[in-house]
């Protein structure tokens, strides 16, 4: 059987996954689809299953990328039976996209989960009198604890049935039904997504348009309010009948200071900041620990080997990958992968959000746009992922350009290592002005020019709650997979192509060939070129294929103070690394990926003409 | 035509601004009346020369006199867009749209007594409980402008069609909100069927709610 774990977002929906499919789990994009389906198999009575986790929605009639697939999940005969997971302490809100899933039909089962929870707030859900209501089995749940989960997947495989609970509609609205019934031979969820227009042939949505019209004036409200309010109605009166009153939740309520713009604004950026600085502290530490150890016990042996050249060349390239990949991968990646999860777990994450709504407004996003521009600090492949909760094309446009100007820790190095170092602290500083004045006018630009229109941010502010170890361990670990999965594979076959290039004399032939443009408009030794080149692979490779090309390590003895801050200034600009571009592409599609290179080449080159011709 | 313009100019500034009354970027300003940047410029120039904005930086706001004048714009939006829909029952977008145009011709003393009317003629049939709870301070107002902890009860949503989500999280003409939280920008927090929902500036002006009893 190919059972669905179908839910609200925030109710413990993942965790109640992992618990029930523990190995054997896969992660894949649901075709044609940059969303993530998550599946794995379960055993019942020597039986294999298949669970999936459908992505978290609030309502099936949606029009988002999320809500048509489940809609089609559920409704296209592809799932045998789902379990519905709902939050106890928001019953009724979750009882909306329940009466929802029922009526599609499949056979179900019920899960109320953080019935802890809500039971220390003193709110009590009488399970067995739910299941009466509801015509199908109840399993109250407590997944943190593990309490009730081994029973959920014996039930839906041998009692999830159809639900016998039906939401009656408005007269009309039934009247419609009855009506696309009768002519069409419509289905009653048929016929409610033709009134609503979202699905069905078009013969029959056609018919649902019209009748929708005439319902909608008598009413005053849109067929969409209508038929909302009929089934938050019910969902009303069913959460009546089986939760208690409960008390208000909790003795102290943090959210007066997270929600507040005093403290909670100054307490956001301190959270940021610290964040930031353990991941890059860590990360570096770790990063010089796992070079070292690999030149040591790797790259100087093999280079000890006497390989015949073309095999030195590729095992050297290949070898050069996988240490790229190691530094940025474990250290920055996973460890910002850790806190990003404890922050989201937290639901701290939502409070940040709305705290930087109104910053955001400026550049043309809003609050939820501060999750992947965190994130970018770090590293930018994991910041276009997060892009995925913009919901526009034209959010994710903008975000697009935006995440990959911000100065991510690999960046950071060779301002740190270059600038910092040969220059000053005060030059340092004035490169991260120049790259964020230069993202905030980007950001101004494109809300001028970005078509499509701008919504304001819809967001649940999710309960407070203490992170899960183990949910934290498995999130961090899925990012760093993906990471892993697209950079690892890019960055091997980037090493090959440069090791062979400078191999058969390409990239002697290639710096000649931009020389002029180097030497004459930038003032930049030939060499530059390869060394920025080798920056596309991975940021910071600019910096030491630089350190290579040049013979020497004290960079002041072979270039000028102007020519060190341009080549800074270049590399720091100058198109997003090859992985963060093959995100990109996947994410929102190669024409905004082409895009972004070619603006941030653009611009690189521009602000290091103007540097040039300034003070060079 | 030009005066209308200028009217959804200030309107906007006055509901993107907040109480702070920050600067509005002109493409803000646009996206919000569904225009573009090019054609409010020259309007803005003529309208800083009379004093009623200052512009700098790409950015406007509104001065004394301006914002006099867009508070008394935004009123009449909303008393019209009110007896259009819940009087005459037209339906939420389209009464919207005909308060934009109403809004610029129609005179204060017909406003006056319009509101007085609706007042007096209590809710819409679509207000569950019918208790009364009518704002003392005349009707209906957004979201932005109820303090926090107050009760409130949504009377009406404009352009509704374009947040589908507030109807899946059960914000509905009718239903009770409490406002939780509300920044100085004027996004705010609040309870719905126990859950916190947050939200952006100009999605909560454009839900109007009373005071619940």
């Amino acid at each position: 059987m190919r059972i669905a774990l179908i839910g609200n977002p925030n109710v413990g929906k993942s965790l109640i996954f992992t618990q029930l499919t523990g190995v054997g789990v896969e992660i894949s994009n649901y075709p044609g689809t940059t969303i993530e389906m998550k599946s794995g198999a379960t055993c019942v009575q020597r039986d294999i299953h298949e669970l999936i986790d459908l992505p978290g929605i609030y309502t099936l009639d949606g029009t988002s990328e999320e809500e048509v697939l489940v809609r089609q999940e559920i409704a296209g005969g592809r799932v045998d039976a789902a379990i519905v997971v709902m939050d106890a302490g928001h019953l009724e809100r979750n009882l909306y996209l329940l009466l929802q899933v029922a009526e599609t039909g499949i056979p179900l089962v019920a899960v109320v989960n953080m019935i802890d929870e809500a039971e220390a707030n003193g709110l009590f859900i009488d399970t067995g009198r739910l299941a009466e209501i509801l015509g199908v089995e109840v399993v109250p749940a407590a997944a943190i604890q593990g309490r009730n989960i081994a029973g959920i997947m014996p039930l839906a495989v041998a009692r999830a049935r159809p639900a016998l609970v039906q939401v009656p509609y408005d007269t009309d609205v039934e009247a419609a039904i009855r009506s696309l019934g009768k002519t069409m031979g419509a289905s009653r969820v048929q016929a409610l997504w033709a009134l609503e227009g979202i699905e069905g042939h078009e013969e029959l949505r056609e018919a649902g348009k019209v009748l929708a019209q005439e319902i909608e004036p008598p009413h005053r409200m849109t067929i969409h309010q209508i038929i909302a309010a009929n089934r938050h109605h019910m969902a009303g009166r069913i959460a009546t009948q089986v939760a208690g009153k409960g008390a208000p939740p909790r003795g102290l309520d943090l959210d007066r200071l997270l929600l507040h713009a005093w403290p909670g604004i100054p307490l956001l950026i301190l959270i940021l900041g610290a964040v930031l600085l353990s991941v890059f502290l860590l990360g570096s530490y770790l990063e010089g620990i796992f070079t070292q150890a690999f030149e040591t016990y790797v790259i100087v042996p093999v280079s000890g080997l006497a390989l015949p050249p073309l095999a030195a060349t590729l095992t050297m390239s290949v070898l050069l990958a996988i240490q790229a990949g190691l530094a940025i991968a474990f250290p920055f990646v996973f460890i910002f992968a850790i806190f990003l999860s404890v922050l989201e777990d937290t639901g701290y994450l939502t409070r940040a959000a709305f705290l930087a709504d109104r910053a955001m407004h400026r550049v043309g996003l809003h609050g939820g746009a501060v999750i992947p521009m965190i994130l970018s600090f770090g590293c930018n492949v994991p910041a276009v992922m997060a892009m995925r909760t913009l919901k526009t094309r034209r959010e994710r446009t903008i975000a697009s350009f935006l995440v990959t100007m911000v100065p991510c820790s690999a960046r950071t190095v060779i301002i740190a290592g270059m600038v910092a170092a040969f220059i000053g602290i005060a030059a340092a500083f004035s490169v991260y002005f120049i790259v964020l004045g230069l993202l905030l006018a980007t950001g101004l630009l494109l809300t001028r020019i970005t078509p499509g229109e701008q919504f304001g941010m819809i967001l649940e502010i999710a309960p407070l709650r203490r992170p899960e170890p183990k949910l934290v361990a498995a999130k961090s670990w899925y990012r760093v997979r993906d990471f892993l999965f697209i950079a690892f594979p890019l960055l091997l076959a980037g090493s090959i192509v440069l090791g062979l290039l400078n191999y058969s004399g390409m990239l002697a032939l290639f710096e000649a060939f931009l020389a002029p443009v180097l030497e004459g408009l930038l003032g930049l030794p030939s060499y530059a070129a390869t060394a920025l080149v080798f920056g596309i692979l991975r940021k910071e490779m600019a910096f030491e294929t630089l350190v290579v090309l040049a013979g020497t390590a004290d960079l002041s003895a072979v270039m000028t103070t102007v020519q060190i801050y341009t080549f800074a200034v270049i590399s720091v600009l100058f198109v997003p690394c090859l992985s963060t571009i093959a995100v990109l592409s996947r994410e929102v599609g190669y024409r905004t990926a082409l895009a972004v290179s070619a603006y941030t080449v653009a611009l690189g080159l521009l602000v290091g003409m103007a540097i040039h011709l300034l003070f060079g | 035509m030009q005066t209308s313009l200028r009217e959804d100019i200030l309107e906007a500034i006055l509901c993107l601004a907040g109480e702070g009354g920050s600067p509005v970027p002109v493409a803000e300003i646009a996206a919000q009346i569904r225009s573009k940047p090019p054609t409010l410029e020259p309007v803005l120039t003529e309208m800083v020369r009379e004093g009623e904005v200052t512009l700098q930086g790409g950015a406007a706001s509104l001065t004394d006199a301006g914002m006099e004048r867009a508070r008394g714009v935004a009123h009449r939006h909303q008393v019209l867009q009110c007896f259009l829909s819940e009087r005459l029952g037209i339906d939420g977008p389209s009464a919207d749209q005909e308060a934009c145009r109403l809004e610029h011709q129609v005179s204060d003393t017909t406003i006056d007594r319009l509101s007085e009317f609706l007042e007096k003629g209590g809710h819409g049939p679509r207000n569950r409980g019918g208790t009364g709870g009518e704002g003392r301070e005349g009707g209906s107002r957004p979201l932005t402008e109820f303090p926090e902890g107050e009760a409130v009860t949504v009377e009406l949503i404009s352009c509704s069609h374009n947040l589908p989500r507030l109807l899946d999280l059960g914000i509905l003409p009718g239903e009770p909100l409490e406002i939780r939280q509300r920044l100085p920008n004027r996004a705010v927090v609040v309870r719905v069927k126990g859950c916190d929902i947050a939200l952006s500036p100009e999605v909560a002006a454009s839900i109007l709610a009373v005071r619940a009893a």
